[in-house]
């Protein structure tokens, strides 16, 4: 197989991912009732989520006991699969659709702060990985820097968002506490995971690019998932619509997350073979 | 793949796995590192150690089988 080619079959996988991530608008845009679109997005939310679950193993198993990338790829995927635990205890979600009580918010706050921990820890390891490998050659000032810019980055993105449901969380509501934690948790991922957005950049024309890139555009999306309730919501959205882009940022973080385990297999098992 | 200095040679395999900086960086870098040399001194007689060098990294990225066939390949092309 040639290198363009090679190139080609991860572009059409980056390709893809993105198509999927945007199917919950045409979903809103055909479900008219709102109850039924809940059950519609729970269903398909879970899909996902095992989706980037079922991925992120596969990238896990394709190393060796022992590899230094193994445990990371694990813990995302325990990350997901927390998700999907949590997400099948609570139910469809009303918010943004109809009025209704959160039917457990205790479990919604516990699996958020599991999968965030996951998520950190997971993305933590991978950047260990990356450091301890002798390839980032970046000098300790630009990782600082780059550390810095993380974290005014984070807090744009997701500090809204904690200053509105901070009030909340103080007065004891549970889903705003769980709301506080992973918007910190969140911004934690971004924050740690910088190695792995530089990895993307230093290797970029090679294959080994891909799995960092998609990876990338997994936190991305997580990230706008959580900037969606304060700029959107500022931007006058009504509840409908934003609820819909929300849905479409975390089928994007769920879904790069699967394509960036799927890539870096092809990278481990493929990436020499002769075709 | 035969023209060039055998530090280009090298970069030049690697190219396609990690991007022509990272495989530029990555030679140059454990050249000085583990061989106590500039890339452009590099010697056939110095391959072999240079792949040992870059084994540890290339299997954080590649995994074992596609490291070992890499490397097995640079190896051949200077004995």
């Amino acid at each position: 197989m040639s290198q363009a080619r090679r190139h080609r079959r991860f572009q059409a996988l980056a390709f893809v991912t993105l198509a999927v991530g945007l199917l919950p608008a045409p979903f809103a845009a055909t479900i008219a009732d709102p109850v039924q679109l809940a059950g519609a997005l729970f269903g398909w939310a879970i899909a996902m989520y095992l989706l980037a679950a079922s991925g992120t193993l596969v990238a896990a198993l394709t190393y060796d006991r022992g590899a230094p990338m193994r445990p990371g790829w694990l813990l995302l995927s325990g990350s997901y699969l927390v998700l999907v635990l949590a997400l099948l205890r609570i139910g469809p979600r009303a918010n943004g659709l109809y009025p209704a009580i959160h039917g457990a918010p205790w479990v919604d706050f516990l699996g958020s702060v599991l999968s965030g921990a996951m998520a950190v820890t997971g993305f933590i390891l991978l950047s260990r990985a990356w450091r301890a490998s002798g390839l980032d050659t970046t000098s300790r000032a630009a990782r600082v820097a780059a550390r810095l810019v993380a974290v005014a980055v984070a807090v744009a993105v997701a500090g809204p968002d904690l200053v509105e449901r901070l009030p909340a969380a103080m007065n004891g509501d549970v889903l705003a506490i769980g709301d506080v934690v992973t918007d910190l948790l969140d911004g934690g991922v971004f924050v740690v995971a910088v190695p792995v957005l530089g990895a993307a950049l230093m290797l970029g024309g090679g294959l080994v690019a891909w799995p960092w890139l998609m990876l990338t555009a997994s936190l991305v999306a997580w990230l706008g998932y959580d900037a969606t309730g304060a700029y959107c919501g500022a931007a006058g959205l009504d509840a409908r619509t934003l609820r819909v882009a929300d849905e479409v940022l975390r089928t994007l973080g769920a879904a790069f997350a699967f394509s960036a385990g799927i890539a870096q297999r092809w990278v481990m098992t493929d990436a020499l073979r002769d075709d | 793949m035969a023209a060039g200095t055998i530090s280009e040679r090298i970069e030049a395999r690697l190219a396609p796995l990690l991007g022509p900086n990272m495989a530029r960086n990555a030679t140059r870098t454990f050249c000085r590192r583990d061989l106590s040399k500039e890339a452009e001194a590099l010697t056939a007689a110095d391959v072999p150690r240079l792949a040992a060098a870059l084994r540890p990294a290339l299997r954080t990225l590649l995994g074992a089988a596609t490291t070992e066939q890499l490397l097995g390949e640079i190896t051949r092309e200077f004995q």
